[in-house]
């Protein structure tokens, strides 16, 4: 078979696309009538038989399956002149055309689906305010990379693309070990307390359903020999804790894993390519100039081992309110320099000056746990006095979290750059360019108009940024120059 | 060593911004939507204490009436005071908008940045011949800055001005 496509004709996707869009509808389907299925349920069944419901089902799954056969014969595209044709719709047609300087980037996909029978999913997003998503659900491989190319190379004659020979650099290609070191390095208090709310809820819902089965009272009464026993109850919740700390990092495992497997980063042309994952392969492209803000997350355990997460936060352009976020993990340190060498024009911080909030910021703080504190009494009151006891413990950890909430909150300021230190067990660092700033504010509580501080609102693409209790007189002279800088900057900013 | 103070001393300031107040009428509107919700909970608080309340617990029926009252009244002090608070500017490049009595804030938007512009006519505004700019930009969802009781004329120059900016 040779590797040439002539895209000048309509086409259509390979034909395992029907499989594609098959699994597609059914899903579509599944996911508006579920609510349904309880109601069939329930309904009385002693007049319906096996062979009609059987054939119902069938019946069903014929219709999808001609469905999809039916999308699929009606989805072609070609490329003629300067634009990106598509022509879709079994009984509502539509003709899309996409002038090639309108395409912003293009993705390949793939979910389990589309890996079992060997097709990926191209998407192409482009720009303007009416946004048009195209995805291409079912590609050979072959025919993706030729598409992909063949849409560049239009796109550089129409655009003048900066170079015309890009240079690709793969900057990271993370290992099994790293991935290792990344998962158990991870939050597990995060998924642990995914997993009890997980459990609570579902404990309330098995409570619901014990009390019907009228089990509850054999329940009660050996709860209640049980909690003569204070020595045993705290036995009984240490296990209960080290067992599901065991599970939750089991679960940080199992989502690094899915989620980062083979992640590989790569620049080219200030433009990083990332793809990852073990499920679902994606594949991302960063435009230096659709990063909004990035974001470098460490802890203590992975500081010792060198590890940093990074987000990226973008905006996409067209819908305005929709953020895209993309993280990636295992970085080193050299890897953060050479993405804010490739993202950012300035990161020369050498000569400023480290600013911390003004020490009213730890007033605030501790006020805020008290209240936290206060209304977790009155619940602890209604529930049972004895809970009281939970505060020796929770006083001392509230007070080490606002003084590491202090410690590490800071931030540096150039004529270009901000940079924004937080976080309290895990450190996270903010990078943001002045002139991407969306609009700003200044807000101030009366008690912070008495110290002459005030909360720096900086509101980007894709959400806040909030520098908390600035001397007002260093907030006005960033208030001015992020202004100044985001009214005269001619540079895209998405 | 820091070549930038030259220049950030020289930038436009906005704490010497000249804020212009609302317009006076507005406080009218303020007042008769105030008078609408309070009218509304009092009749709400008359049902509820003659249809329910008064039989089991009658000797606080006046208390009710009391702490309504005395609710109302707050609002309406930080209604009349927060209107006093409501200025608004716009330079040649960006608009600002002022507000609060407790919580002070200042808001800024460069025009380049915004996505588009509204003008929004309510009732009792189109009474007085006022109108309320609405302001979108990328990122956050609603209007992201939203000044109420300008003339409509003067908002409508402001949109105007804005768009024409958006535009070129």
């Amino acid at each position: 078979m040779t590797n040439t496509f002539d895209f000048s004709e309509f086409s259509r996707q390979s034909s395992k696309g029907i499989i594609v869009n098959y699994f597609v509808i059914l899903y579509k389907s599944l996911k508006s009538s579920w609510v349904l299925i309880p109601i069939l349920l329930t309904k009385d069944t002693s007049e319906l038989n096996l062979t009609k419901i059987l054939l119902a089902v069938l019946a069903i799954l014929i219709y999808i399956l001609i469905r999809a056969i039916l999308v699929y014969l009606n989805f072609k595209f070609k490329i003629k002149d300067n634009a990106f044709i598509l022509k879709q719709g079994i009984l509502n047609k539509s003709n899309i055309s996409v002038p090639f300087e309108k395409i912003q980037h293009i993705n390949f996909k793939q979910n389990f689906i589309q890996q079992l029978i060997n097709v990926t999913q191209v998407e192409i997003e482009t720009a303007g305010a009416k946004t048009v998503e195209i995805s291409i659900k079912a590609l050979s491989r072959e025919k993706a990379i030729a598409l992909k190319k063949a849409l560049f190379a239009k796109m550089q004659e129409v655009v003048a693309f900066e170079n015309s020979e890009p240079t690709k650099e793969i900057l990271h290609k993370i290992t099994i070990a790293e991935l290792f070191k990344v998962s158990i390095s991870e939050n597990h208090f995060k998924s642990l307390a995914l997993l009890f709310a997980f459990i609570f809820s579902g404990y309330v819902q098995v409570k619901d359903f014990l009390e019907t089965l009228e089990l509850d009272e054999k329940f009660d009464t050996i709860l209640e020999e049980n909690a003569n026993s204070l020595i045993g109850d705290l036995f009984l919740m240490l296990i209960l804790f080290a067992v599901s700390f065991v599970i939750s990092v089991i679960i940080s495992f199992v989502t690094t894993f899915v989620r980062h497997f083979n992640l590989q980063v790569s620049i080219e042309n200030n433009t990083l390519e990332i793809n990852q994952g073990l499920i679902t392969k994606q594949n991302n492209i960063i435009k230096k100039q659709k990063v909004q803000s990035i974001e470098v997350l460490t802890n203590p355990i992975k500081q010792k081992l060198g590890i940093y997460n990074v987000i990226f936060k973008q905006a996409v352009s067209g819908k305005i309110n929709y953020k895209k976020i993309i993280k990636v993990v295992g970085f080193n340190k050299e890897h953060i320099n050479v993405l804010k060498s490739v993202l950012f024009l300035n990161t020369n911080f050498i000569n400023e000056v480290k600013h911390k909030p003004d020490a009213y910021y730890k007033v605030q703080l501790f006020f805020r746990s008290f209240l936290f504190l206060a209304i977790l009494n009155i619940v602890f009151l209604l529930i049972s006095n004895k809970l009281f006891f939970i505060n020796f413990l929770l006083v001392p950890f509230l007070i080490a979290l606002v003084f590491l909430k202090y410690r590490k909150s800071y931030y540096y300021f150039n004529k270009d750059m901000l940079v924004i230190g937080s976080g309290q067990i895990a450190t996270n660092t903010t990078y943001f360019e002045h002139f991407k700033l969306q609009h700003i504010k200044m807000k101030q509580t009366l008690f912070q108009k008495r110290k002459d501080v005030v909360n720096l609102i900086i509101q980007t693409a894709s959400g806040k940024i909030i520098l908390p209790c600035v001397k007002t007189s260093k907030a006005i002279e960033m208030y001015n120059c992020m202004l100044y800088k985001s009214e005269t900057s001619t540079k895209k900013w998405m | 060593m820091f070549e930038n103070i030259e220049i950030t001393s020289q930038l436009p300031d906005v704490s010497q911004l000249d804020f212009k107040p609302i317009d006076k009428k507005y406080l009218i509107v303020l007042l008769l939507n105030f008078g609408i919700v309070a009218i509304v909970l009092f009749v709400g608080l008359y049902f509820l204490i003659s249809k329910n309340l008064e039989a089991h617990i009658p000797e606080y029926t006046s208390y009710l009436y009391l702490s309504l009252t005395f609710l109302l009244s707050i609002f309406l002090l930080f209604l009349v005071l927060g209107f006093y608070k409501r200025k608004f500017a716009v330079r040649e490049k960006d608009i600002s908008y002022k507000k609060g009595v407790l919580v002070q804030s200042i808001t800024t938007v460069p025009f380049a940045r915004i996505q588009h512009v509204e003008l929004e006519e309510k009732p009792f505004s189109r009474l007085f011949k006022l109108a309320s700019i609405k302001i979108f930009t990328a990122g956050e969802s609603g209007g992201d800055l939203k000044v109420n009781g300008l003339p409509k004329k003067e908002a409508k120059q402001i949109k105007e001005f804005i768009t024409h900016f958006i535009n070129d």
